[in-house]
């Protein structure tokens, strides 16, 4: 497995190390890989974006680190995960939970499932600080109701008291990002907490994210199909296809200079203010299904400077395209591709 | 939550009119003349007459639907036509009987169910799994007539353990109460925590691929936690309507077991009733049935306000 040649860092700036990471899936034909040979660093106070199609892993990257992919139907087959040092993949299901929360926190998609419907919010934000922190009720009650103060709900006090059905979706995933806060997390990784909003609650959603994180130094992961929220929020973005990282780069950079054949088509599909969409582009075709990756570069069915030697063999290696910019592509250095400018 | 119940109870009024006409109105429908039964086929035509008179069924319908109501909210449900025993009395004596097993049995079979259910669902797929719904499988298909016999063979005839029949009222001595019980309670309750498992098993590995599970797991609560708070809250709700119907049906339907053991309780009771077409104490016995069943209801709903916000009144 290659891996991505790391951006200098010292220990003390680097949260998490994600070193070559497998995880399969228990599928009809037996055992398939989704995620292939993933690695990548997140710095202290970074917000990484991880961009991709549906299906092409950015979940289940994120779901292994934290140790919530489901067990028995599905394994880490390899890799090492290192939070603030210490090595994740050596820690039994007990110790992940004492890591989630307080140094873990997740937000996720749909805001309108997440909250469990029999329980008050604000119970739901108190039980994590009673778990992780050894509050009293009264104590607890008293810090979820700061945190939903925090996160923009108003009327905290009466709200706490509330069940998730009598908030909206914007409001339950200011609760969701409560809980996320609570035990103030090194790591804070959320997998499209906005594609479920509309976009005006859209943009509060990303601000809170973004004041949140000034304030706290925290680092973010953030997963998401939408190119302009990238553009919004994130320091750096990993593009995953088929189960790999295909290119890695600093924001501006992967934007206006892209060295690989599927972000330039991810861009030329994004959406413009400046321009009419009425002619979407998009890349052709569909991503390969899992346990059926193409051989050689697994974009290269739709690739429109595919070449003989992209077809077979071993996925193509994630080279160097730059001091801080890796791709998968075998013709990074022949190709001139069209970035945004 | 006042206002909720007093309006839960007032809606069951209809209902219970409704039920008393009918409960009234069915015996009149049984074929043959309760009062030729009662006076035996020697009778004379005025010795049938007379009979008549004395229970009032010459009487115009309503006046006599009417006195029925009436003495029965007084707890008057009448007359035995057999034993001349107050029917109100007989009902007395084998209500608490009869929901001593109920309670029993329901006890039972929580505990075998809750956490059968939850460990099959949680191991679904594996050897513990397939027992438990193998398990479940047997405890719905075998005749629970059939099992209180077997128990009765191993358990008093064989080992010595229990009591074959009978049944000691509590007053008189709690032990030998308890251990008559057990045998009956046992028999109606593997019935029951068939259901329930079978029931709660569904609902808990469909709870579990909720959302919310994954974000109860992903704040790092442990594995007790989640199951035992977040999955069991959402998961008890079909459980519940299935005991409220397994309450219903243990207090009237328990004929067959009361049979097997001796046990006194109201299906004893209905029995010698229905074959002996002794109207009052039928009509005492269903107006019995229908009140539990009432009350059940009501409690399953109340339980449901508590598992289920949103059905809560505000
Ligand atoms: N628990 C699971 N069991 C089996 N297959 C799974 C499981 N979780 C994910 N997969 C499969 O793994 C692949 C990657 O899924 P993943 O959820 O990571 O995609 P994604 O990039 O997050 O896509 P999306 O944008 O749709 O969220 C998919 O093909 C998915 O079907
Ligand atoms: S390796 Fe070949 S097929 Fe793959 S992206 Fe590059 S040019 Fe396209
Ligand atoms: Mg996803």
């Amino acid at each position: 497995m290659t891996r991505t040649l790391p951006v200098a860092r010292t220990a003390a700036t680097t949260t998490l190390e994600v070193e070559d990471l497998v995880v399969e899936v228990l599928t009809e034909d037996g055992w398939a890989t989704v995620v292939d040979g993933v690695s990548f660093s997140l710095g202290r106070g970074e917000t990484l974006g991880i961009v991709g199609e549906s299906g092409s892993g950015k979940s289940v990257t994120c779901l292994s680190i934290a140790g919530l992919m489901p067990p028995r139907q599905t394994r880490v087959r390899a890799g090492t995960l290192r939070l603030l040092g210490q090595d994740l993949t050596a820690l039994d299901q007990r110790q992940m939970s004492d890591i989630r929360g307080p140094k873990i926190a997740m937000i996720f998609q749909e805001p309108m499932s997440s909250l469990n419907p029999a329980f008050t919010v604000g119970d739901q934000i108190a039980e994590v600080l009673r778990r992780h922190e050894g509050l009293s009720r009264k104590e607890s009650k008293a810090r979820a109701i700061e945190l939903l103060d925090r996160v923009g709900v108003p009327n905290p006090a009466r709200r706490f008291g509330q069940y998730p059905f009598e908030f909206s979706g914007g409001m339950r995933q200011r609760v969701m990002i409560a809980i996320a806060l609570a035990c103030t997390p090194d790591i804070i990784i959320a997998d499209e907490p906005t594609t479920a909003l509309d976009v005006t609650v859209q943009a509060q959603i990303l601000e809170l994210l973004r004041e949140i994180q000034r304030e706290h130094g925290m680092s973010v992961i953030f997963i998401t199909h939408d190119l302009g929220v990238v553009a919004d929020v994130c320091d750096r973005v990993l593009v995953m296809y088929a189960g790999q990282i295909v290119e890695g780069a600093p924001l501006d950079e992967l934007f206006e200079d892209p060295q690989h054949p599927y972000m330039e088509g991810l861009l030329a599909a994004m959406p413009r203010m400046d321009q009419r969409t009425d002619a979407l582009v998009s890349i052709p075709g569909h991503p390969p299904q899992v346990g059926a990756f193409p051989a050689g570069c697994r974009f290269h069915p739709r690739c429109a400077y595919v070449r003989p030697q992209c077809t077979d063999g071993a996925a193509p290696p994630l080279e160097q395209a730059g001091p801080t910019h890796t791709t998968r592509c075998l013709r990074h250095l022949e190709l001139t591709l069209r970035g945004t400018t | 939550m006042l206002r909720f119940l007093l309006l839960r109870v007032l809606t069951t009024i209809p209902v219970l009119v409704l039920v008393t006409f009918v409960v009234f109105g069915l015996v009149l429908l049984i074929p043959g003349d309760p009062a030729v039964t009662i006076a035996g086929p020697d009778a004379t035509v005025e010795q049938v007459a007379a009979i008549r008179e004395r229970l009032g069924l010459d009487r115009p319908l309503l006046v006599q639907y009417w006195d029925w109501v009436t003495s029965a909210m007084a707890g008057d449900l009448g007359t035995s036509l057999y034993t001349s025993r107050a029917v109100a009395t007989s009902i007395g004596d084998a209500l608490p009987v009869s929901m001593a097993l109920a309670g029993a049995a329901l006890l039972i079979s929580l505990v075998i169910a809750v956490p059968m259910a939850i460990v099959s669902a949680l191991r679904r797929g594996t050897w513990v799994d397939r027992v438990a719904t193998l398990g479940s499988s047997l405890g719905i298909a075998l005749p629970s007539f059939w099992l209180g016999l077997v128990f009765v063979l191993i358990f008093s005839l064989t080992l010595g353990w229990l009591p074959a029949t009978g049944y000691v009222p509590f007053a008189q001595d709690p032990v030998a109460w308890l251990t008559h019980l057990v045998l009956p309670a046992l028999t109606l309750g593997i019935a029951g925590a068939a259901e329930s498992t079978r029931q709660l098993r569904g609902s808990i590995i469909g709870v579990l691929q909720q959302d919310y599970v994954r974000t109860a797991r992903a704040k790092g609560l442990r594995g007790r936690m989640v199951v035992g708070k977040h999955v069991m809250k959402n998961a008890s709700v079909p459980l519940v309507t299935v005991l409220g119907l397994q309450i219903t049906a243990l207090l009237g339907g328990a004929v067959l077991v009361e049979q097997v053991f001796g046990v006194p309780g109201l299906g004893q009771v209905a029995i010698a009733a229905v074959t002996t077409r002794d109207i009052p104490v039928i009509q005492g016995i269903v107006l019995i049935a229908v009140l539990v069943a009432v009350v059940c209801n009501l409690l399953v709903d109340l339980v449901y306000g508590y598992l289920n916000p949103k059905v809560r009144p505000r």
